[in-house]
């Protein structure tokens, strides 16, 4: 599977959207489903999925759909 | 960084009550649905609590504890110097609830005796306060009780946090002694961040608040009497904070996680458990977890942790990491050597005090100013 369809449906599973509404809109509380407790689901799912353990600051940055992709970036996901 | 440290002083009894009645997290699937419960079980770790009757406050459950503590460890009552209480959920407004679970023991009057608003790094501060008037005054002995029932200013329509916190009361005593073993200390606040976790009315802010509820930005329904957690701001400062205080205080101690027997941390969900265990790479055998049971217990959780895993343990010299981070924002940590035989084990109840003060409004005449 490759990165980019990991990384969304981790987004679409947790958060209960459609694929129409992952683009640079997404952010944390833009949806109700991001909330803490989704925000913890999201963290979990993509150390989980992608095998990797995010950095505190990384964690501290990661407040949207988009800057998720930036980030793993850092860790050498490819997208 | 600024460390306390100090000896002669001991911990030597331990206790907690916790109520009887048990909710499962099952008990609010017609509230709440299925699913949500199961993704909140499943990051918080939460699959039960124990929650208070109606009828019992913090200071019952604070009460229960110390009576427990007195009569296992033959403690005198005539020689208890003070009493400290801490809670955010007093019995009353006024007075401190620490006058009357200090009325109901049957203490002296020369004991000093007051409370501490605080919630998840109460016992930490309580300590720290413990310790600090015995280093300083003729006082022999600290009798520390804490109690909590939060969900009391939870909105029950609260999917975050109605099912996250449990009750129960604790007690702990500490005593001057001979020995040289020390105990170091850590305190940080940050008053910035006040607003993170806060009930806005009921106090004398705002007085005339209405009780309307309204749904707010995070999706709940609250009023202004109800406790409101920015989740997510207080979930980024248990995952840089409270991590980097761990580290800085190891660094200062020139210690490393090997050097303790166990980490009895306050236990805000699983999530941030698993994060605080992998960013200071701690032994998951050196960790116990009581959330799953108990739930989110504030300033109750470093003693349940250590009544929980060492309350029928016999013969054992601890060597204690704590941490305790919340509302305040507010957070410490302790390094403190315990004897397992002071820690006892837990005790459940369903005891309040039957208090009647309704002859205060008896009418003798009626007002019809």
């Amino acid at each position: 599977m490759d990165n980019l369809k990991k990384y969304n449906e981790i987004f679409m599973e947790i958060l209960k959207i459609d694929e129409n509404q992952l683009n640079e809109d997404l952010k944390i509380r833009s949806v109700s489903t991001w909330d803490s407790i989704g925000h913890m689901s999201l963290i979990t799912a993509i150390e989980d999925k992608f095998d990797i353990f995010l950095e505190t600051e990384d964690i501290l940055g990661f407040s949207s759909y988009i800057k998720g992709i930036e980030m793993l970036k850092k860790y050498e996901v490819d997208f | 960084m600024i460390i306390s440290t100090f000896n002669n002083i001991g911990i030597t009894g331990i206790s907690v009550a916790l109520p009887t009645q048990k909710l499962t997290v099952e008990t609010f699937i017609p509230q709440f649905g299925e699913e949500t419960i199961k993704k909140f079980s499943e990051i918080t770790g939460v699959k039960s609590i124990c929650r208070a009757n109606s009828n019992q406050t913090a200071g019952d459950l604070g009460y229960e504890a110390a009576k427990d503590l007195i009569n296992k460890k033959s403690i005198p009552i005539e020689n208890i110097d003070n009493l400290i209480f801490v809670t955010g959920k007093p019995d009353y407004r006024l007075p401190a609830t620490a006058s009357i679970i200090h009325y109901r023991l049957g203490l002296k009057k020369e004991c000093g005796c007051f409370d501490i608003n605080l919630g998840c790094s109460g016992y930490i501060n309580g300590l720290f306060t413990a310790y600090a008037i015995l280093n300083n005054s003729d006082s022999d002995n600290v009798l520390l009780v804490t109690g909590d029932t939060s969900a009391r200013t939870i909105s029950p329509q609260d999917r975050s946090s109605f099912m996250l916190f449990g009750d129960c009361g604790t007690a702990t005593f500490l005593k001057k002694n001979d020995s040289s073993v020390e105990t170091h200390f850590t305190i940080r606040s940050d008053g910035n961040r006040f607003r993170s976790i806060i009930v806005p009315a009921g106090a004398f802010r705002n007085i005339n608040a209405s009780r309307e509820e309204v749904v707010c930005s995070d999706d709940n329904i609250r009023s202004k009497y109800n406790t409101y957690m920015q989740g997510l701001e207080v979930f980024n400062f248990t995952i840089s904070d409270v991590p980097k205080q761990m580290k800085d205080f190891l660094n200062y101690l020139n210690k490393t996680v090997d050097d303790y027997d166990c980490f009895a941390f306050h236990q805000a969900n699983l999530f941030i458990l698993k994060q605080l265990i992998k960013r200071m790479k701690i032994n998951p055998e050196k960790f116990h977890v009581s959330i799953d049971r108990y739930g989110n217990i504030s300033s109750n959780t470093i003693p349940l942790v250590l009544a929980d895993r060492y309350g029928n343990t016999t013969g054992k010299k601890l060597k204690l990491f704590l941490s305790g981070f919340g509302i305040g924002l507010s957070w410490g940590c302790v390094d403190v050597k315990i004897d397992s035989d002071d820690i006892n084990p837990l005790i459940f109840t369903d005891d309040y005090y039957k208090i009647d003060i309704s002859s205060y409004f008896d009418n003798k005449e009626k007002h019809n100013g």
